[in-house]
Order: C-alpha cells, then sequence, then structure tokens
C-alpha cells in the first residue's frame, strides 16, 4: 500500500482530535447530566475529575502497546473501545452505570502517546518538532472544540452527542486500520517491536535525562491541565470586585467573566504548541546554543537549549502571576496569564521535539513515561495554589520550591556532551544496554 | 545508542512550508479567538464564544 508521512500524520491527528472531543465531551454536557440526574456539587465535580484519572498509568501502557503492536494497532483499540463505551453511555439511565461508562470512554485521553510514536516513525530528525508540534497541537483543540461546539449543535441531548461521538470514532478507527502503517519501513518496526520489552522500558524509566523530560512535561502540561481546573475559581474570588466594575452580574455572570480569562490561557497553550515545534526546528537548524551547562555539541543539543528557555520563562511567568495579582491589576493578570499560556506551549511542544530523538528505538515506551507520569501533577498544584494563606501567592511558590529545582535537574541532567541516555539511575547492562 | 542526524542545513521536503503555513494559521486564530473573547468581556459584554 503507497501512502506518504503526511497522509500518516493526517490520520493519527484527526484520531488524537477526535478522542480529545470524547474525552471532554463529559465536561460538555456535565450541567445537563447534573439536571437530569440530581447531582450535587460533590457528584459533579466527582464525574469531572474522572476524566483524568485514567491518564497516567493509561499512557504508560498505551506507550509500550504502541511499540509492540505499531501505532494504527493501538490506535484503532483505543478508538473501537471507546467508541463502544461512548455509544453505550448514550442509552444509559443509571447514573452508576453512566459514570462507568464515560470513566471507559476518558481512556480516549490516553491516545496521546500512540499518535506521539507514530509520528516519530515516520518524521526525519530535522522536521520533528514541526510534526509532532502538528499533530498535538491541532489534536489538542479537540477538547476546546469539544466544550464550544457539542452544546450548540446537540443543546441538552447528550445522549445524542454520545451515540454520534462513538459511532464516528468506529469509523475513524476503521480507517486507522486501512490507510495507517506502524513504521516507514518493516525494519523500523521489528526494531521498535524488538526493544519493547521490561528491560527496555527500565531503561527509558531510568534515564536522568527522561526524568527530566518528564518533569518538564509536569511543569508544562501539568501546569495546563491543572490551571484549567484551578482559574475560574482563581479569578472568582481573587477579583470579585474587578469582574463586578466590568458589569457581571451574579453567579452566572461571574462565570461567564472567569471562564474567559482561564479559558485563553488553555487556548494559546494548545494552538501555540505548533509554533513551539517549529521553535525547536530553527533553534536545530540555526545551531543556537545560548544556555549554560546545557550540552552544546550533541545531534540535538540546540533543542534542549530551546526547551531549557522555555523552562525558565514558565518560571518567570509564575512569578509574574503573583506579582500581577499582588497589584490588583485584573488586566494585568490576564496579559500575564496569556503569556504564561504561550510559555506552557513553549515547553509542551519543546519536549515531545525531543523525545524521539532521545529514544528513537523506543518512542512509544519513552513517550508514555514522560507524557503519562507528568500528568499527575495536574492533581498537585491546585492542592498548593489553595492551600496557601495569600490566594496569589501559590504561583510564586510552586514556581521557586517545585519549577526551580526542576529547571536545575534539567541543566544537569542535559549537561552530557555525548549519550545522554547512557546516564540514569540503573547501570547500563542491567537494563540491557551496552555502554 | 546514536540518536538520528541533525541534518542541519538540510533543506526541507515541500510538505514542510504547508506544515508551517498551518501552524501561522492556528497561531492567528488563537490570538483573534482570546482578543475577541477578552474585548467582549473587559466591555462587560459577554465571555468566550459559546459562554455569552
Amino acid at each position: 500500500m503507497a501512502t506518504h508521512k503526511v497522509e500518516q500524520l493526517i490520520i493519527a491527528t484527526v484520531a488524537f482530535f477526535w478522542c480529545f472531543l470524547m474525552w471532554f465531551s463529559t465536561a460538555a454536557f456535565s450541567p445537563s447530566i447534573a439536571a437530569a440526574y440530581h447531582l450535587n456539587i460533590k457528584a459533579l465535580g466527582l464525574l469531572a475529575s474522572s476524566a483524568i484519572w485514567m491518564a497516567p498509568l493509561g499512557r504508560i501502557v498505551a506507550g509500550w502497546a504502541s511499540d509492540r503492536f505499531g501505532a494504527p494497532r493501538t490506535f484503532a483499540c483505543i478508538l473501537t473501545a471507546c467508541g463502544l463505551a461512548s455509544i453505550a453511555s448514550a442509552f444509559t439511565t443509571d447514573y452508576t452505570l453512566l459514570f462507568i461508562e464515560r470513566i471507559l470512554v476518558a481512556v480516549a485521553g490516553v491516545s496521546f502517546v500512540v499518535g506521539i510514536q507514530h509520528v516519530a516513525q515516520w518524521f526525519n530528525a530535522e522536521e520533528i518538532g514541526t510534526a509532532e508540534g502538528l499533530y498535538a497541537g491541532t489534536g489538542n483543540v479537540g477538547a476546546g472544540a469539544g466544550a464550544l461546539l457539542l452544546p450548540r449543535l446537540f443543546g441538552i441531548n447528550y445522549h445524542a452527542a454520545f451515540l454520534v461521538l462513538g459511532v464516528i470514532a468506529l469509523f475513524i478507527a476503521a480507517w486507522y486500520l486501512w490507510r495507517g502503517k506502524a513504521a516507514r519501513s518493516v525494519q523500523q518496526k521489528l526494531l521498535t517491536r524488538k526493544k519493547s520489552d521490561l528491560r527496555g522500558t527500565l531503561f527509558v524509566w531510568s534515564r536522568y535525562v527522561a526524568i527530566a523530560l518528564m518533569l518538564a512535561y509536569a511543569m508544562s502540561f501539568g501546569l495546563e491541565v491543572a490551571l484549567n481546573a484551578w482559574l475560574p475559581g482563581y479569578f472568582t474570588r481573587g477579583f470579585h470586585g474587578a469582574i463586578l466594575a466590568l458589569g457581571f452580574n451574579g453567579v452566572a455572570g461571574l462565570q461567564i467573566a472567569a471562564g474567559t480569562f482561564a479559558a485563553v490561557a488553555s487556548f494559546t497553550a494548545s494552538l501555540f504548541r505548533p509554533f513551539s515545534g517549529f521553535m525547536s526546528d530553527l533553534f536545530q537548524r540555526k545551531r543556537w546554543t545560548p544556555l549554560p551547562f546545557v550540552a552544546k555539541t550533541l545531534p540535538f543539543a540546540p533543542r534542549l537549549h530551546w526547551l531549557g528557555a522555555s523552562l525558565i520563562l514558565i518560571v518567570l511567568a509564575m512569578a509574574g502571576l503573583t506579582a500581577s495579582g499582588l497589584s490588583g491589576s485584573l488586566h494585568l493578570s490576564v496579559a500575564v496569564l496569556v503569556a504564561l499560556g504561550i510559555f506552557i506551549s513553549f515547553g509542551t511542544g519543546g519536549t515531545f521535539a525531543l523525545v524521539p530523538l532521545l529514544f528513537p528505538d523506543r518512542p512509544g515506551s519513552a513517550a508514555g513515561f514522560i507524557g503519562g507520569l507528568s500528568t499527575a501533577a495536574a492533581i498537585v498544584y491546585p492542592l498548593i495554589f489553595s492551600g496557601c494563606s495569600n490566594l496569589y501567592i501559590g504561583y510564586s511558590y510552586v514556581a521557586l520550591y517545585m519549577f526551580l529545582p526542576i529547571v536545575l535537574f534539567y541543566f544537569w541532567a542535559t549537561r552530557y556532551e555525548r549519550h545522554p541516555q547512557e546516564h540514569g539511575i540503573l547501570s547500563n547492562p542491567l537494563v540491557g544496554e551496552e555502554a | 545508542m546514536q540518536p538520528k542526524s541533525n541534518l542541519e542545513g538540510a533543506p526541507h521536503e515541500p510538505w514542510y512550508k504547508y506544515g508551517v503555513l498551518f501552524l501561522f494559521f492556528e497561531m492567528a486564530l488563537a490570538i483573534a479567538v482570546c482578543g475577541y473573547s477578552l474585548y467582549l468581556t473587559f466591555h462587560g459584554l459577554g465571555g468566550f464564544p459559546g459562554k455569552h
């Protein structure tokens, strides 16, 4: 079957977009579901948080499976399982069963790492940043598109929405199996499969550079997910008076204004992500290596510098968010938040422009580890933000006590001028690698 | 393990310019939607599209 890498990129992106649409479709209809089943605020919170439950472990398994069985088969399995669960949930009238089925649909969120692996198997080193950025950034838009479009298209009829989403997922699964090809050569596919054993997975997990990238992703994507949940409440409480002064009244008005300020961070973080991949490619082509300590002679060293610079910008923006909050300026806080959203996208795009180059024989396992474990950070940040005595100071606490040590660890782990993958917690022979 | 070469200075394949065009379109879309929704909100007219 003749194919082209752009076709593979389009298949992976469409499938990922649809998975993210399904992943967040529960949230889009949560007011309708709450009204239908008379849910209280705690039950609604539980339903909202259930979307993230499957991500950390599920992504690790999905990453390994894509190395082992190929991305088309793995992605088709995810789409089919989630599609069938979505169809079943459309006909369910019992809330407990609906809750379980929607958790199964939330498995769609693990698909991210499968597409990362698929794109990595097709694109060359000099264009991998843009390719992965286009895949991840465009696919991420599925979450926002769901929130914007689904309630408009289906109103309060979430049954019909879940049915349509599930049926289309089955068609995309068939398309993926029909046109998707795991790698550009049989040799590469077999090599990746061979390296996907337990020792290979342990190898990735124990590398300092993989841990540094996982923490970098926790600092960027983990923060993005955390801010989605945290920011509406932050603006409602932190800028109550300023929002009322804009002309918004009552709970509904506050929700609209606070939701808008929160949404701009999420929107920029998603849609600037491909640009970050492009910048990583540009750093690579121009051989820009501005940071101290970080390796300068590695083949992919400029990409390490782009990610390092992005992480520093995130730290500064977090401090800026505290400063603008303490100043009491709503306009300044929103401006800093837009900047933070863009810097987060630099971090997410910069991380996955590196993963396939650092672990070319195990892109799925590496993507699963880095993209999976890091999502757990999304649970931690809001707890710190809300645990501080001052509402505005939490961002600086996180920046100072969590992000700054991560940045320092990143600088330390990326200082090797030769084979940074060879340095890790476990010795190379123990994890099946020759020194 | 040896990573793939960086191929510094190698000419891009034809698809690349369309990919870059698309990513700039996405950035423009993000700026337009954010600008529009923030304009509405700061003037007390509504919020993010879909939440008026």
